[in-house]
């Protein structure tokens, strides 16, 4: 699938944390978080409006404690498509 | 775009660097070089292996005629080394701290050996058959059972009275790692045995595909009920505890926390409750098998599969129901070979594994359109099936059909393909079995459940009260009458 735009996501404390190279976001929950990525991309002016996107999500494998990587190293990834 | 490489996002993501992926590399290395025996060549006879004894000096023998040779303390170095040298080339692929996991496999190496051989004495190990030879007039007549059962005890020791040192060895107790690269060796022996009984390992492998299925259409509904209903928990720590208890521990517990996109500390929490509680069952089960379904040994094993989570844990204790029940027919005068039980153990649950990436994928799929509401918005990748397919499957099916391969295309190299065979499938698929009873103890702290409340009340529920019985009924329903081949 082409992919405007991917972010990776981690955990901290009781918050959800996406980045896309220097742009970083956050939220406790991932509806909050997916708002702020969804308002992010609105702002950076990178996309001509009412153009449709799809923005990769995949969570930061290294965000499993190593001891529990061997089990599964991987968690989730998902694709949010929206239209700015 | 950012391309950032701790993403799982290509179809060979964690192939140099997943301890899935090198249990495959391992396995198949050993595998192969056990082939060349059909031209001749022994590349894999030189290990060492202890055999029942009551003189030290004769508790420790080499694997093949070609190299006989060799002094059984040189062929334990040589073990040491390859199998040293194999795995830290492993553990720096998928940068490890070295030097630690050097030390700290170089000290369960030692561990696993010290137990391996001293569970072979015969006032452990020898059935009652064997008295005379031994010179002995009583025995515990555990077979191989006592090694593994020693290996786990100092493995709990280390665990959780010397947790400094434990802490020190968690660099080189990989008992996912261990067992991965066992099965593949076990994929072997299943080869070997179709060479001898096709029929009944392709029917184990179908029942245990249609046991699976139903276990995991009782067992999940079952225990996301308890969970909800009895225990009041919420919807992410239901759904992820009821994966974590009924599929295959901590494996599903993180892929189904992952399809549901659950906080981190969700799975993590649930595996910690996994990883402990196996331990009961381990030492519980294969003594209450043996004694109350000795008739139904395959039942046994299918139901040992569906009942013990982890792959590790599930074979350590097919492993020790298989020595107790094959012992137990020796000693009542009957014949079995050894190896099928644990078979029907270890194929029950890699179905289940094997269904881990289609369950989290229906669940993501389920959560996205049904609970989160959000159908259009969030795609979930097929890829995502894939990613979670667990790789070691494939080394064991590998190693699986090319002995049937060569029983069905080259039957005339059957009995030197067998010579290969034996080491890998034998004393090396031990070594990786012991390696694993050593390190499941020295990773499980049971002070860690300390404060974890409703949840270990919920998991503890349904994994004893639950699980078991369901469990043992499906085994019934699709194993009933099925007898260890060549049974007499």
């Amino acid at each position: 699938m082409r992919v405007d735009s991917e972010w990776c996501l981690s955990v901290s404390g009781n918050q959800w944390i996406a980045r896309e190279n220097e742009v970083s976001v956050s939220g406790i929950t991932l509806d909050e978080l997916e708002a702020n990525i969804r308002n992010a991309l609105m702002q950076s002016g990178r996309y001509e409006k009412e153009k449709t996107i799809t923005v990769f999500l995949g969570v930061d494998t290294k965000t499993l404690p190593a001891w529990i990587r061997p089990y599964q190293s991987h968690y989730f990834n998902r694709y949010m498509i929206f239209t700015i | 775009m950012a391309k950032d490489r701790h993403l799982n996002r290509k179809w060979n993501s964690g192939m140099l660097t997943t301890e899935d992926w090198w249990s495959v590399w391992l396995g198949l290395l050993m595998v192969m070089l056990g082939l060349f025996s059909c031209m001749g060549i022994d590349l894999v006879g030189w290990i060492a292996e202890p055999k029942t004894w009551i003189d030290p000096a004769k508790g420790v023998v080499v694997s093949a005629e070609a190299y006989e040779g060799l002094h059984p303390i040189i062929a334990i170095i040589i073990t040491y080394a390859v199998f040293t040298a194999l795995t830290t080339i492993g553990a720096a692929a998928m940068k490890w701290d070295v030097k630690k996991y050097f030390w700290g496999f170089t000290i369960l190496f030692v561990i696993t050996w010290v137990t391996w051989y001293l569970g072979h004495n015969a006032y452990l190990a020898a059935m009652s058959t064997k008295y005379e030879k031994f010179g002995i007039s009583w025995s515990l007549s555990m077979g191989s059972g006592a090694s593994y059962l020693l290996a786990l005890g100092v493995g709990l020791i280390i665990g959780n009275f010397f947790k400094r040192f434990a802490g020190f060895l968690q660099e080189a107790a990989k008992p996912e790692w261990f067992i991965k690269v066992a099965i593949i060796y076990l994929g072997v022996k299943l080869g070997v045995k179709c060479m001898e009984a096709a029929g009944f390992a392709v029917e184990l492998a179908l029942t245990g595909a249609a046991a699976t299925i139903a276990a995991y259409l009782i067992f999940w509904p079952l225990s996301y009920t308890v969970s909800r209903k009895i225990f009041k928990l919420p919807r992410e720590w239901a759904a992820v505890l009821s994966s974590g208890v009924s599929i295959c521990g901590v494996s599903a517990s993180v892929a189904t926390g992952g399809a549901i996109r659950s906080r981190t500390i969700v799975p993590v929490m649930i595996s910690i409750m996994v990883v402990v509680f196996t331990i009961f069952f381990i030492v519980a089960l294969p003594p209450i098998y043996t004694a109350t379904l000795y008739d139904e040994p395959i039942v046994a094993g299918s139901a040992t599969g569906m009942t013990v989570k982890t792959d590790g844990a599930d074979a350590a204790t097919g492993a020790i129901l298989d020595e107790m029940m094959v012992a137990k027919a020796t000693e009542r005068g009957q014949s079995w070979e050894k190896g099928w039980i644990l078979s029907a153990s270890i194929m029950t649950k890699i179905w289940i594994d094997m269904f881990i990436g289609v369950w989290a994928f229906i669940l993501a799929i389920l959560w996205t359109t049904l609970v989160e509401r959000k159908p259009g918005q969030l795609k979930v990748p097929k890829s995502e099936i894939w990613f979670r397919f667990p790789k070691f499957v494939i080394g064991y099916l590998i190693a699986w059909f090319i002995y049937v391969g060569i029983a069905t295309l080259a039957p005339h190299l059957t009995d030197m393909a067998k010579i290969g065979a034996e080491s890998v499938e034998g004393p090396m698929r031990h070594l990786f079995f012991m390696l694993t009873f050593v390190a499941i103890g020295v990773i499980t702290d049971f002070s860690k459940l300390k404060g974890l409340g409703r949840p270990v009340l919920s998991y503890a529920v349904c994994q004893f009260i639950i699980i078991p019985p369901i469990a043992l009924i499906i085994a019934y329903i699709f194993h009933a009458g099925m007898m260890v081949p060549g049974a007499h």
